[in-house]
């Protein structure tokens, strides 16, 4: 059995965890940050910096975003790692897995150091 | 009866079998959202980066996010990540209930109607929230 095999039941717990974080979450956020705020809906910049700083400058806030995007990560390393084995890389299932599992984790980290700047 | 002892390679699907169903199609294409899903997340964290840095950094993520190519790519994000999450709360209503003592396990009807609730009522909570109505 191969070392990407033995932590199985944690991949797919990371995995179900970050689809419904994706699923329930993501859209609202994408919706306003990405366009209800570009297109100056909710307010002017400054007022949204300030709303945004109120909402996620304190650690319950940076809690929840970091637990959001981090999981979002994992789900999307596992998923493309099913992708790849779909597309018929299986004999590179390995190497593509430990790639996916590494950017994962570097968004996690990465995650943590932005969002614990705010 | 006996285990056979001649070594087999492990099953594995034709090669291009995603291409001859249209459902296979749909099927590889939701595997094939982890991009948007890190295209969306890469975004988010960009502007919590400008939100730590100043507001000046903020109003340059907007105008950025708000100019014509930046406007195509949300949408192409949005309707990605929403692709996603209808299919993700469907699939996810097949997974079969737990039960809980006594009480029959749910129906896949009933759980699908509690995702999609699920789902409309965080997505108003979050826009309410941001949008300021209440902060």
């Amino acid at each position: 059995m191969k070392l990407i095999h033995i932590f199985e039941p944690l991949w797919w717990m990371l995995f179900g965890a970050g689809g419904f974080m994706a699923a329930l979450v993501l859209p609202g956020l994408l919706l306003v940050i990405g366009l209800a705020f570009p297109l100056g809906w909710f307010g002017e910049p400054a007022v949204t910096f300030h709303r945004m700083h109120i909402l996620f400058g304190n650690p319950v806030g940076q809690l929840l975003l970091c637990a959001v995007i981090s999981l979002v990560f994992w789900h999307s390393a596992h998923h493309l790692r099913h992708f790849a084995l779909d597309l018929g890389l299986g004999h590179l299932e390995a190497p593509v897995s430990y790639v996916l599992y590494a950017t994962a984790l570097a968004g996690t980290l990465a995650s943590v150091a932005i969002v614990g700047a705010l | 009866m006996a285990a056979s002892s001649t070594r087999t390679l492990p099953a594995r699907m034709p090669d291009g079998w995603w291409r001859e169903h249209p459902r296979y199609r749909t099927y590889v294409l939701f595997a094939a959202t982890g991009f948007v899903l890190i295209g969306v997340n890469l975004l988010l964290l960009a502007g919590v980066a400008a939100l730590s840095t100043s507001v000046a950094a903020w109003q340059g993520y907007l105008e950025v996010l708000g100019s014509l190519p930046g406007l195509v790519g949300v949408a192409a994000l949005l309707i990605g990540t929403l692709f996603f999450a209808l299919r993700w709360l469907r699939v996810g209503a097949k997974i079969p209930a737990v039960r809980l003592g006594p009480l029959p396990a749910a129906s896949m009807g009933l759980i699908l109607v509690v995702h999609y609730a699920g789902f409309v009522t965080l997505t108003l909570l979050i826009v309410v929230l941001l949008s300021g109505l209440v902060i």
